[in-house]
């Protein structure tokens, strides 16, 4: 035995002894097991292939299968899929009008159309959507793109399917300095910030990769591969997801999808209520970000709903969800590119969630 | 738990082939790996609660998806098992808080006064390992579960020798670390 194989024992009995002392017991709780039968029918599906089938697809979960001539099964999926989404949306659609208590739209306005003029946005998603090749690129080496030091593991050595998880540290944000945003700054990163909200509605996954951070591209698409995975499955994954839009359920502020009838929403374009935050040395380190909340608005540029950077509502119509979203981008340190933080971006993530307040 | 009459020293992927065509064969696996599974998940979370949760949520990925496992993509069931894990906990990052370490946890309740220097050293221990690089930090979280270099490896899609050379630089540093106290 070596010496690290002896630390090892050392620190895997103190690991188990802490457990035993966290949790009061050294098996685990039965109802887990409970609860998993709980979910799982007792026969399983009959189509479940034999083992002996060759895995034909990235086993990800909700992604939709590319539509392959002649394989049945693939359209069938492709079916089950869209009804997937469309059952996703109409609830997130039936959530958002009840919160808001309105009607729903007739004229199925994107919600862009009626913004108050004197607010800036990008009212079409006109972003140019990245390249399988490009893609391939980031997935190689996002570091080349990207907050290049968002993590700083020295061990990554280029062209291998090696993925470095981000870890959304928003205890190290919580403790980060923010400061007032330096006018420039707020202007670059606001327009990034509205490419997005103006985009996430009708945007395909190649343009919502575009606009974030390559880091969390190379994470978004390498999650679904559950082992090592080869250039080939790769790019298969990438060739199937890239013209498809974005769905409800990878939509991290999936409400945007239902704003009523002539609403709008854009990031807070008050400079007072965005807050530029400087992690300093931690894992998303060195980076500059800029967060802020967001204005909805009526198509008479009545509020419906404004909020601040620190997920605070500063004004809300009564009845109107509560949800305060937060959009957060960050600056390349490889090329000073803004790009969308999707992992931090999402209903007051940074803050609300620190006092776990859950979902 | 019953078993369904399964020999429990069956290997992984046969019990796989019997729970494909009855869910309660797969128990024999839920047995073998669920204690080490809820571990990793409260080393993680620092939530006994919200562990308990994922780990009942591995499973069921795990039983939902057991047709796309293929042992002849070289990776055993363990190492597939805990890659769900991995991604799973990375979703959930986004959407949980997590709790506080669970050195701090331990160190709330009050114990008997001759555990205080166990609790001090797994204060440092725990501190320690979110002190890692996230690679090595992943290495040691897996081979604590039980997983060996090669099951890592395929987890994180590089060689065996750079997970051993993760784990030795990771034990490096704890060393290191635990030598010094770690400050927080």
């Amino acid at each position: 035995m070596t010496d690290t194989d002896a630390s090892f024992d050392e620190l895997r009995n103190l690991m188990n002894q802490a457990h035993r002392t966290f949790t009061g017991r050294d098996d685990v709780p039965a109802e887990i097991w409970m609860r998993v039968r709980s979910q799982i029918p007792q026969n399983p599906p009959t189509e479940i292939p034999p083992m002996e089938t060759t895995l034909t697809q990235s086993p990800a979960y909700n992604v939709p299968p590319r539509s392959t001539p002649g394989r049945p099964s693939t359209i069938s999926r492709y079916l089950n899929f869209a009804a997937s989404v469309v059952i996703v949306a109409a609830i997130a659609f039936g959530g958002w009008f009840a919160a808001l208590n309105l009607q729903p739209s007739r004229d199925n306005s994107n919600g862009l159309l009626g913004l108050a003029q004197s607010t800036p946005v990008a009212q079409t998603c006109d972003v140019e959507p990245l390249t399988v090749d490009q893609v391939m690129q980031i997935v190689k080496n996002p570091w080349e793109f990207g907050f290049s030091q968002l993590n700083p593991s020295t061990e990554f050595s280029g062209p291998e399917f090696t993925e470095v998880s981000l870890r959304p540290s928003t205890a190290e944000f919580d403790a980060a300095t923010k400061t007032k945003p330096a006018e420039k700054d707020f202007e670059d990163a606001i327009a990034v910030a509205n490419s997005y909200l103006a985009c996430l509605p009708t945007a395909s996954w190649g343009q919502v990769w575009a606009l974030s951070d390559p880091v969390w591209v190379q994470s978004s698409i390498l999650a679904h591969f559950p082992v090592f995975a080869n250039e080939s499955e790769v790019r298969e994954f990438i060739e199937g997801r890239i013209d498809e839009p974005l769905s409800v359920d990878h939509n991290p502020l999936d409400d945007i999808y239902a704003l009523a009838d002539g609403q709008s929403i854009v990031a807070n374009p008050d400079i007072g209520a965005a807050l530029t935050i400087w992690p300093g040395n931690t894992s998303n380190s060195a980076m500059l970000f800029v967060a802020f909340g967001v204005l909805v608005t009526n198509d008479d540029g009545s509020i419906v709903l404004e909020s601040n950077a620190e997920g605070e509502s500063l004004e809300y119509q009564t009845g109107s969800s509560r949800q305060r979203p937060t959009i957060v981008v960050g600056q390349s340190s490889a090329d000073g590119s803004w790009y969308i933080a999707p992992w931090l971006s999402s209903y007051a993530a940074l803050w609300e969630y620190q006092y776990a307040t859950g979902e | 738990m019953a078993h369904n009459g399964i020999d429990p020293s069956m290997e992984d992927d046969a019990i796989v082939q019997r729970a494909r065509k009855n869910v309660d064969d797969f128990a024999p696996l839920y047995d073998r790996y669920a204690l080490s599974m809820y571990r990793w998940m409260c080393r993680e979370t620092g939530d006994a609660e919200l562990a308990a949760d994922l780990t009942a949520q591995v499973f069921v990925q795990a039983l939902q998806r057991l047709h796309q496992y293929d042992p002849r993509r070289g990776a055993t069931f363990r190492a597939w098992l805990f890659a769900i894990a991995r991604n799973l906990l990375r979703d959930s990052w986004r959407r949980y808080k997590p709790g506080p370490l669970l050195a701090e946890l331990v160190d709330q309740r009050p114990g008997p006064e001759e555990l205080a220097l166990h609790r001090t050293l797994m204060d440092d221990v725990r501190a320690a390992l979110e002190a890692l690089p996230e690679r090595q930090r992943e290495t040691i979280e897996l081979r604590l579960a039980g997983l060996t270099h090669r099951e890592i490896a395929e987890i994180q899609g590089t060689s065996e020798n750079a997970v051993r050379m993760a784990q030795s630089r990771a034990m490096k540093t704890l060393r290191v670390l635990l030598h010094q106290g770690v400050k927080t």
